[in-house]
């Protein structure tokens, strides 16, 4: 193991490994923008409805397909109906069309997960619809939906990887560059799990604290029923 | 005065009768407490007057005003709009069996939010009126804590500030003691009695006959979904004329 050379060759991957953070950020903001618009629209249509339909096809394609057809699909799609992006946006668009298919899931399960008392509650004082959702059920889900939101961006940090194939030059492309020109296989491997490993807890650890600090409102998840279960 | 008038009210839940053919009035500052053993509709008949569930048939007035609907000038039932129900909602006050405060908020600000988000007062006034209230049920010193924190007494107290909060001219109390011990279930009805004594219109659902017989001015004795005897609590308890409802009250006294 040549450890210099590991040394040497880590200046040249914080580029690339800026590429892969950002593209997996934007990605999944995006993603939960739309997947929460999204997901509110499937919580609010009803069963058979053509909405849910759509939303459901679209949910089928983008878990029954690798992402690897998706990211060539947007690759070769997007120049056909005019779009002639940069290959960063083309990552974009593709990981977020990818992330957007789970976070309707995520978005729909943690909203069904609250407590249908928190909706009649709500009603009983007058409030519509629309404003409990609002007000009441959307900060009550954002919680809900921290945990699997990490397992969902630490998905996207290494589905980005897969962007080296439209040659995005992003950390595992810069990798492949490297060993292609060094043949230091174990170094730049080795080099580049650490690095994706790093870049994942680091980020783990900051959604951890925003889910115990920031929305620190139901350390005993009043509504779930567990405080019934601790005081009587 | 006439409140509320109940009018031939029925509820189904498939084939099944949950109601049938209900009639009720219920005048202002009268306190009515409906028993009955469970299964009897009297949280369905609670749960339709303010809307929860709607009913297949039958009329809720209230104060000049039908709830869920209105007849328009040919006479026909128009069925109110979401936003025209959630209006008139906020004239009947609900408590709930399992408290439902809004988890994600402090105490104060699960008394606030119905004046703040609904009735758009302004945030101080909101929570000026919210410590007011919270005063009221003795939970003051509880403000900024979150629900979790506290007992079920408490948050059941809670729930009747935020209730209150609205202005309602109705007050449904939908077993409102049912998860609570002895203890906890005797705060929570020292601060109902307290409501009752300034005059505030109520309907309460409860097992407690001593509680019902001590703050109720009316009893409503409810049976497979049916109405089967409205007395005065005095009547009721040393007379009662129905054979059912000598029955049940043979079990709790």
């Amino acid at each position: 193991m040549d450890i210099e050379f590991i040394v040497d060759i880590l200046p040249r991957l914080l580029n690339p490994l800026k590429v892969t953070l950002l593209v997996s950020i934007i990605s999944l903001t995006l993603g939960t923008l739309l997947g929460v618009s999204l997901g509110m629209i499937w919580v609010a249509s009803t069963p058979r409805s053509f909405q849910r339909l759509l939303l459901n096809s679209y949910v089928w394609f983008v878990r029954g397909t690798p992402i690897i057809i998706q990211i060539y699909i947007a690759f070769f799609l997007l120049p056909k109906v005019g779009l002639n992006l940069d290959v960063f946006w083309v990552g974009v668009v593709a990981l977020t069309f990818n992330s957007v298919g789970y976070q309707i899931e995520i978005v729909r399960a943690a909203i069904e997960s609250i407590n249908q008392g928190q909706w009649e509650a709500a009603g009983s004082i007058g409030m519509t619809q629309r404003m409990t959702f609002f007000w009441i059920i959307l900060p009550q889900s954002a919680r809900r939906m921290i945990p699997p939101l990490t397992n969902e961006l630490s998905n996207l940090i290494k589905a980005s990887s897969v962007l080296s194939v439209i040659s995005l030059f992003e950390l595992t492309k810069a990798g492949d560059a490297i060993i292609a020109s060094s043949f230091k296989f174990a170094e730049v491997l080795l080099l580049l799990s650490v690095l994706y490993f790093s870049l994942i807890q680091a980020l783990s650890a900051a959604t951890k604290y925003l889910e115990t600090e920031v929305f620190n409102f139901d350390k005993a998840d009043f509504e779930s029923g567990k405080t019934f279960g601790q005081i009587y | 005065m006439l409140l509320l008038s109940v009018q031939n009210l029925c509820k189904y839940y498939g084939s099944t009768p949950a109601l049938v053919n209900i009639n009720l009035d219920v005048h202002m500052g009268e306190h009515v407490v409906l028993i009955g053993s469970s299964g009897s509709g009297k949280s369905t008949l609670l749960r339709c007057i303010n809307y929860l569930e709607e009913p297949d048939d039958g009329r809720i007035w209230l104060d000049g005003q039908y709830i869920g609907g209105h007849i328009d000038q040919a006479n026909q039932w128009v069925k109110d709009q979401p936003s025209e129900l959630a209006h008139k909602r906020r004239d009947i006050g609900m408590v709930f069996q399992g408290f439902h405060l809004f988890a994600h908020l402090k105490i104060i600000d699960n008394v606030a939010i119905g004046p703040r988000r609904v009735l758009k007062k302004s945030k101080a006034t909101s929570r000026e009126l919210a410590r007011y209230l919270l005063d009221k049920v003795h939970l003051g010193k509880h403000a900024d804590k979150y629900p979790w924190q506290l007992s079920g007494g408490e948050q059941q107290r809670v729930a009747i500030a935020r209730a209150l909060a609205m202005n309602p001219k109705l007050m449904l109390f939908d077993e409102p003691t049912s998860a609570l011990d002895p203890r906890l279930t005797h705060e929570v009805f020292q601060v109902v009695q307290e409501l009752a004594n300034e005059g505030i219109t109520m309907m309460i659902v409860t097992h407690e006959i001593k509680f019902a017989q001590k703050i109720a001015d009316t009893i409503v004795f409810m049976e497979k979904g049916e109405i089967v005897e409205v007395e005065t609590v005095q009547k009721i308890f040393s007379d009662p004329q129905d054979e059912r409802t000598q029955k049940f009250l043979s079990y709790v006294l």
